[in-house]
């Protein structure tokens, strides 16, 4: 126990913090509640063992995001999980706060998005990192992350969404 | 417009967060990676062949070669030492033992755990005798006996009829200590350490008790006794990294010492950083088949390899690296018993608390699929007694 607590010194502190951070940014990169706790609790899962390492590097809420990432789209991979089901095709009739339609809408739009480029989308405008940084975090090349935002801005306009033009 | 749409969204969605649940679920993937990882590591490590056989027809088989057959009894795969009285080891037939073990913690037992059980192939559970330290026979019939210090006694535990006394010389319990057993369980053979050296032998013929004692040229130290009766002997000074090379083993007629044959150790039996970690308390194994010896091997790192000898030839027929902390204790049917046991309050198998013993194949698998390693648990145990073992260990 008191070994537990030497190597995990700060890890219920960081979630605590930033818990609700790493929920929003779950949530987005999945779109269903029940996967976003699973993918935020797997994420800081995997985290633990590395923990004190994870703080020596300095930023343990992008290691953190960037597993949630990485998970995200071994997920897709694995087709363990899809989402598309459970998110309606248009907005429902019987909504009536315009608010829930739109994110009723955004929910079904990035639901046809894949996995790399609904985390570009999530990264780039929801996360605001730079195009290095959202590249480093995927491990691509920072050409590879604007053409991927490229194609998933063309991809939410032609679902009606009032989306930017690239940069 | 993104960007505040997608805020919206985000808000929506709660902290789904749980530090416990994460650290629980870390402990318990790591609790499942040690156990599964033991028993991976015990598994993929004993089947690793680090040099593959060197075939070398043989034309005549060596007098000195004799094939022990089938002598190990078959037991099931947990044993249990459980706080139910056990009753005393009674006189007369009770047929070949398995085993005995003694128990980890003999104070929970009501009104009180035997120091040690030895088991029957029958399923019979009898208490040893307190102070109790012997050696039981490859075929677990023969059980040597000394109770308190007391002279050894050879008892057949498949026959009716009082133990039977080793030869007087033989018969002083601080004088003489069990080294091993011939695969066949025909002898016996003592050792004693005089002058700091382990030169000293006893060996008895268990049918009749019959004793011949010797001593070895300095230098030369015990290894092994064969079924043919010979015995097994190599240089003291293997066991140093500044051994002979080639290191040669010998095959002495233990009555006069007449050398019936030599055995040069092939190159790739003995790498430059390994060195033989048998002698004295830690016997060679001999296996059934008669034609091989099974050394333990140290090497820098302490890493424990198996390397299983052709004795007419020198050469390696498959070496095997052990997971840290298992140890041979006799050689068995295809291959040789490893032990490790496992104690309260560590973690490398932490729902066993006793002896955990695995079959090490010996021979190589020509292709064919591996042997099964056998992995077999002495509950509550942690010394064990095996059959052809030294004694406890």
């Amino acid at each position: 126990m008191y070994e537990d607590m030497e190597r995990f010194l700060g890890f219920r502190e960081f979630v605590r913090a930033r818990g609700p951070a790493l929920s929003r940014t779950a949530f987005l990169l999945t779109g269903d509640h029940q996967l976003a706790e699973d993918l935020v609790q797997t994420a800081l899962a995997r985290t633990v063992p590395h923990w004190r390492r994870v703080v020596a590097g300095g930023d343990p809420e992008a290691y953190v995001r960037q597993v949630m990432v990485n998970e995200r789209t071994a997920w897709w991979r694995r087709r363990r999980y899809d989402v598309i089901a459970l998110v309606p095709d248009a907005p429902s009739p019987i909504d009536e706060a315009g608010q829930s339609i739109e994110r009723l809408a955004l929910l079904a739009a990035l639901a046809r998005l894949s996995p790399r480029q609904r985390a570009v989308i999530v990264l780039r405008f929801y996360e605001d990192l730079s195009v290095q940084e959202t590249a480093e975090m995927l491990g691509c090349s920072p050409g590879t992350v604007k053409s991927t935002t490229s194609d998933a801005l063309a991809r939410l306009r032609t679902l009606t969404l009032d989306v930017p033009e690239v940069r | 417009m993104l960007r505040v749409q997608l805020q919206m969204l985000a808000d929506t969605a709660p902290d789904y967060t749980d530090a416990e649940r994460a650290l629980g679920a870390y402990r318990a993937r790591r609790r499942r990676r040690v156990v599964a990882g033991a028993s991976a590591a015990a598994v993929v490590a004993l089947i690793i062949v680090y040099l593959l056989p060197h075939p070398s027809p043989i034309a005549h088989e060596p007098s000195w070669i004799v094939p022990a057959g089938p002598v190990e009894p078959s037991y099931p795969p947990e044993v249990r030492l459980g706080p139910s009285p056990v009753p005393a080891l009674p006189d007369g037939t009770l047929g070949p033992a398995l085993l005995a073990a003694q128990t980890s913690a003999p104070d929970q037992c009501a009104p009180a755990c035997p120091d040690a059980v030895l088991f029957t192939v029958a399923g019979g559970r009898y208490a040893l005798a307190e102070g109790f330290d012997g050696s039981l026979s490859p075929d677990g019939r023969w059980l040597l006996e000394s109770v308190r210090q007391s002279a050894y006694v050879l008892r057949d535990l498949t026959a009716d009829g009082p133990p039977q006394p080793l030869d007087a010389d033989a018969s002083s319990r601080d004088r003489w200590q069990p080294m091993t057993w011939s695969p066949d369980s025909r002898w016996l053979l003592l050792w004693r350490p005089r002058n700091g050296t382990l030169n000293d032998y006893l060996r008895v013929e268990v049918a009749t008790g019959r004793a011949v004692t010797g001593t070895l040229p300095p230098g030369e130290q015990l290894l092994a006794v064969l079924a043919s009766g010979d015995l097994l002997t190599g240089p003291a000074a293997a066991t140093s990294l500044l051994r002979p090379d080639p290191v040669t083993l010998r095959i002495l007629d233990p009555d006069g010492l007449r050398e019936r044959a030599r055995v040069t150790l092939a190159d790739t039996v003995l790498a430059a950083d390994r060195t033989v970690a048998n002698g004295g308390p830690a016997p060679a194994l001999v296996m059934p088949d008669g034609r091989s010896v099974v050394l333990t091997l140290n090497s820098t790192g302490n890493l424990t390899v198996l390397a299983t000898v052709d004795l007419r030839t020198g050469h390696l027929v498959r070496g095997q690296a052990l997971p840290d902390g298992w140890r041979p204790v006799a050689a068995g049917r295809r291959g040789v018993v490893v032990t490790t046991t496992t104690q309260n309050g560590q973690e490398p198998i932490d729902t066993v608390i006793g002896v955990i013993e695995a079959k090490v194949p010996t021979s190589p698998s020509n292709g064919a699929a591996e042997p099964t390693v056998i992995t077999r648990v002495i509950r509550g145990g942690t010394v064990m007694l095996r059959g052809g073992g030294p004694g406890w260990g």
